[in-house]
């Protein structure tokens, strides 16, 4: 997998306290919307091109091929050219991102068949552009099948694709449903409480728990014993949520601070009682891409049976392979297209009691973090069969026991974020809403300072799903 | 298929998502979103706001450019990044930047210290279990030992027949229970001057055959608890480090002598220290260096001196740090010159500098508040005779002096006061002492206290780190420099971390060699 830990994150400090600032003051002193599109436009190459500048033509690049596509499509008639041009958007994008992406692993995975080892060194990969891709290719794909009008405006498109928020890891916003929101924003004074309320809580979510739970598996690795490979499972599986989520919250806040209204990305998905339910409250926008773009066009579940499961099949693949070029990444994905094969087909699911449910999903998601996370899948099985007592020599060591100790009250804080209190919210907000609303601000306020403590001495951090 | 059904609409468009389509959509242009907004939400997006901004101001305007030594963490703080076109289009500028803004970040000693305490109080995690993990750490920054099938060619050579070395020298000496070789009776009285003999008795070497020894060779204590092991080391990689010191020992000459010891950590020191009952603390695997060594060759255990010592209340590890103390050190000096019939300095034939608090590497990685409240201290031993630092940074023995006493300078690293820390290719000490014969010491951090103490026993004391060692800086290979200074003996101390398992040895001190 490619280096890709050049940009500036939002949970640093150069982005909390320099840019962040910085482009609030410059968009909210702009009345001018076409302004406002510049203001953000300009932050937006300034984020992406910070530390790593190289990579800008590329995306560049990418915007206007797409650009000059849809202009193809929209200014012809004949089917023969719109599809043309709509597969020369569609290849150059999706042929840079193989290339920076997935030619290391094909070539080495081949050559390694012919038992020439590796051949080629894996590139580094330009930040974001499994995420930028899918989004110019909603555009083009969109406009060719006239869900939406195209682009004339070179910069809203731009806007569209390099929009700093969800630039780098998502959600994946689909042009048909932001297009409106380039042209037209209104923006109250409850918006910008709500999306910097969504941004505390998403920083908070990355600082204060995914970067603890990530210490656990660093230190940890797969584990030693019973306690540590599940400690360690364990440690990842919340860290890989709120690290994710903790992001997309930041980028839906964000966006709503300056009018955007972006769709969720997570629902609690941990509290899934189905592998399927869960898919559908976990990264919800790459679920919608690959039905909306893979599946459907492949039939559906309106085929046979066999045709089904090879349609399941390519989408979770697919799906594998868009988190990294990796065996692993790809069994991972195989993993789930089982899963939900054998949940289809038996329907076993429906019949067991909730609370089976509820810890059988949560046990095949923890085994499936525990396929993601290791580089291989020796080491993987290796981890589980050490969870499953199988490998382990020990049930305990001292790292473990340490671990335990150490982040006892992280991880019980860590699991109960997990769980949906939207009940006990809404229910003590009634009572007494301005009492209500004075202690969420104290409560964010305290959670902003934790997260200044937090970044206080802190080393660069980069998020976990830049790599993909 | 129930995965992408919009059945119940959450996946498509969840239902909040829903509702914000709806009303984004629902809105005519050009009309005001609805105002709903009550004092106290404005109040605290304000407050938000204008924090943020402040800090921007304050790292704009009035954070310091330079980074100052910071006495609670231990180093330098990050300067002002360079906005260069190489730091902007090489990638280091981020980096550099976050670095310098959260090193300048307001109240930044309040805020570590406040969130260490807060991680405190949901850990229950004790400072023993602790320095389990300081362990784990630090392995991970050591390289591998060479492949089975290169320590195989390396320790072939042990499996000839168990022969009986020649004597030449007093007779066989057995080792005592503390693992050090007991002085021998000809040697010097403590009350003389130091003059050293030039020819050192050699002690016989019982005829040992490696599968003698068990195949597995352990770092462990004997408490209360029982036996708790923290290393085990297998024998051919002990042996594999026995033929590369077998090698540098032939480089000596007739009279010269190696002496080998390997130090374990403070993460186990610290654990004996705080067993109730302390019944040993054993490192099986000198006693194979010793008797597969050549005959220049004895090897002293660490473990078992400053386990004794130990025993007797005696401050000999840090506990902040991972290295011993100085005191420490001297112990091991002690017992490292006698075992080649020397006679060790007093502490009194050095000047004494003591600076307190000081908190190490331990410290600088985990930094908790018991650590804090019970700080180490550092002295530094230093001859009371003229004695010059020249660190060689050319050919031809070309040299640059270097502050050995720069006991108050803004080092990265406290524990670099020591000769400024484990840099530089060769470095040796020019001592005004009266002394003839000159010193090798082969060392890892670990030696950057002991090195100072061998400056009352040689003419010149020369040390170097075989991670750092550059011939291309030096001109010549580590043997050509062994043989162009006529070293007489050699000192390898390392620590558990760089012994048998890493690449110190059995990789760069061997290739340095040459063939």
């Amino acid at each position: 997998m490619g280096r890709t830990d050049c940009t500036v994150v939002f949970s640093s400090l150069t982005f909390a306290a320099c840019f962040l600032p910085s482009v609030f003051c410059l968009y909210f002193l702009s009345k001018n919307p076409r302004w406002r599109n510049g203001v953000l436009l300009v932050f937006s190459i300034l984020f992406y091109s910070w530390g790593e500048p190289r990579f800008l033509l590329l995306m560049l690049l990418s915007i206007g091929i797409n650009y000059l596509s849809a202009l193809g499509i929209a200014g012809s008639a004949r089917p023969a050219v719109r599809k043309l041009c709509m597969l020369l958007g569609v290849m150059t994008s999706l042929g840079l991102l193989i290339w920076f992406k997935y030619s290391a692993f094909a070539v080495n995975s081949l050559s390694g068949l012919l038992g020439l080892g590796d051949v080629m060194q894996p590139k580094t990969l330009p930040i974001g552009i499994s995420f930028y891709t899918f989004q110019v290719l909603t555009y083009t794909i969109d406009v060719y099948r006239g869900k939406c009008p195209v682009q004339k405006n070179l910069f809203r498109l731009a806007l569209y694709i390099s929009f700093f928020p969800q630039l780098i890891a998502g959600p994946i916003v689909n042009y048909s449903y932001i297009q409106p929101q380039l042209e037209k924003r209104d923006i109250s004074h409850e918006d910008v409480y709500l999306g910097l309320r969504r941004f505390i809580i998403g920083l908070s979510k990355k600082l204060l728990l995914a970067n603890l739970c990530g210490e656990i598996t660093d230190l940890l690795g797969g584990g030693s014993s019973m306690l540590g490979a599940w400690l360690s499972a364990i440690a990842f599986t919340l860290q890989i949520y709120f690290d994710f989520s903790g992001y997309s919250d930041m980028a839906i806040g964000m966006g709503r601070c300056f009018g955007f209204r972006f769709l969720e990305n997570f629902d609690h998905p941990y509290v899934s009682l189905s592998v399927s339910e869960f898919w559908r409250r976990w990264h919800i926008s790459l679920g919608a891409f690959f039905r909306e773009y893979v599946y459907i066009p492949l039939g559906g579940s309106r085929v046979n049976k066999a045709r089904l499961a090879l349609n399941l099949l390519v989408v979770w693949a697919l799906t594998g392979l868009w988190h990294g070029a990796s065996w692993n990444f790809l069994v991972w994905g195989l993993y789930y297209c089982i899963l939900l094969i054998i949940e289809k087909l038996t329907g076993v699911s429906e019949k067991l009691p909730r609370a089976i449910r509820f810890a059988g999903t949560l046990l095949l998601v923890i085994f499936g973090w525990v396929i993601f996370y290791n580089e291989s899948l020796t080491q993987g099985l290796g981890q589980i069969s050490r969870m499953l007592c199988f490998g382990a020599e020990h049930l305990s060591d001292g790292v473990a026991v340490y671990c335990l100790k150490r982040y006892l009250g992280v991880l019980l804080i860590s699991v109960a974020a997990c769980l949906p209190w939207t009940r006990l919210r809404k229910c003590f907000a009634c009572r007494n809403k301005k009492l209500f609303a004075a202690a969420e601000g104290i409560v964010l306020t305290a959670l902003l300072v934790l997260c200044y403590l937090s970044l206080a001495g802190s080393s660069y951090n980069p998020f976990l799903y830049f790599r993909f | 298929m129930s995965l992408f059904s919009s059945k119940n609409g959450r996946h498509e468009a969840p239902a909040s998502g829903r509702r914000m389509r709806k009303s984004a959509s629902a809105r005519e242009p050009g009309r005001a979103a609805p105002k709903r907004t009550n004092g106290l939400r404005v109040f605290f997006s304000a407050l938000w706001v204008v924090l943020l901004v402040v800090l921007g101001v304050y790292f704009c305007a009035f954070a310091p450019r330079e980074g100052v030594y910071n006495e609670r963490e231990n180093r330098l703080l990050a300067n002002a990044p360079d906005f260069s076109a190489k730091s902007i289009f090489g990638g280091a500028l981020d980096t550099e930047t976050e670095a310098y803004l959260s090193d300048h970040i307001p109240a930044r000693e309040g805020a570590i210290r406040l969130s260490n305490a807060l991680r405190d109080m949901l850990s229950i995690a004790s400072y023993e279990d602790g320095l389990a993990i300081a362990g784990k750490q630090e392995d991970a920054l050591t390289s591998a030992a060479p492949d089975a099938d290169i320590l195989d060619d390396m320790i072939s050579v042990f499996d000839q027949p168990a022969v009986t070395p020649t004597p030449s020298g007093s007779e066989t000496d057995t080792p005592t229970p503390d693992g050090t070789v007991p002085p021998d009776p000809t040697e010097t009285p403590d009350d003389e001057p130091v003059v050293e003999t030039p020819s050192v008795p050699r002690r016989e070497k019982p005829a040992v055959s490696p599968d003698d020894y068990p195949e597995i060779l352990s770092v462990y204590t004997e408490t209360n608890s029982g036996r708790a092991t923290y290393y085990s080391y297998g024998r051919s990689n002990v042996l594999a480090v026995t033929s590369v010191l077998n090698r540098v020992a032939a480089l000596l000459p007739e009279d010269g002598s190696l002496v080998y010891t390997m130090v374990p950590q403070a993460s186990i020191g610290n654990l004996y220290v705080a067993a109730a009952e302390k019944k040993a603390f054993v490192s099986e695997t000198e006693a194979v260096v010793d008797a597969f060594g050549s005959e220049k060759v004895t090897a002293i255990s660490s473990a078992a001196i400053l386990g004794e010592a130990i025993k007797n209340d005696e401050y000999v590890y840090f506990r902040t740090d991972m290295h011993w103390t100085p005191y420490g050190t001297y112990l091991v000096y002690c017992k490292m010159l006698e075992a080649i019939g020397m006679t060790p300095a007093a502490r009194e034939d050095f000047s004494i500098e003591i600076e307190e608090p000081f908190r190490g590497t331990y410290y600088r990685d985990n930094p908790t508040n018991y650590m804090y409240n019970n700080p180490d201290r550092l002295e530094l031993l230093q001859p009371r005779f003229p004695l010059e630092w020249r660190r060689i940074t050319g050919p031809d023995g070309q040299y640059k002096l270097i502050d050995f006493l720069n006991w108050n300078a803004a080092a990265n690293d406290r524990y670099t006061i020591y000769l400024g820390g484990p840099a530089g290719p060769w470095t040796y000490a020019q001592c005004d002492n009266g002394q003839t014969k000159n010193c090798l010491v082969i060392t890892d951090s670990f030696g950057l206290a002991f090195v100072p103490l061998m400056t009352q026993n040689y003419a010149q004391v020369h040390y170097y780190d075989p991670r750092y060692f550059n011939g291309g800086i030096v001109g010549a290979s580590a043997k050509e420099m062994i043989e162009a200074y006529d070293i007489t003996d050699v000192f390898v101390v390392v620590g558990d971390l760089h012994s048998y398992n890493s690449d110190f040895i059995l990789g760069q001190l061997n290739t340095q060699l040459g063939d």
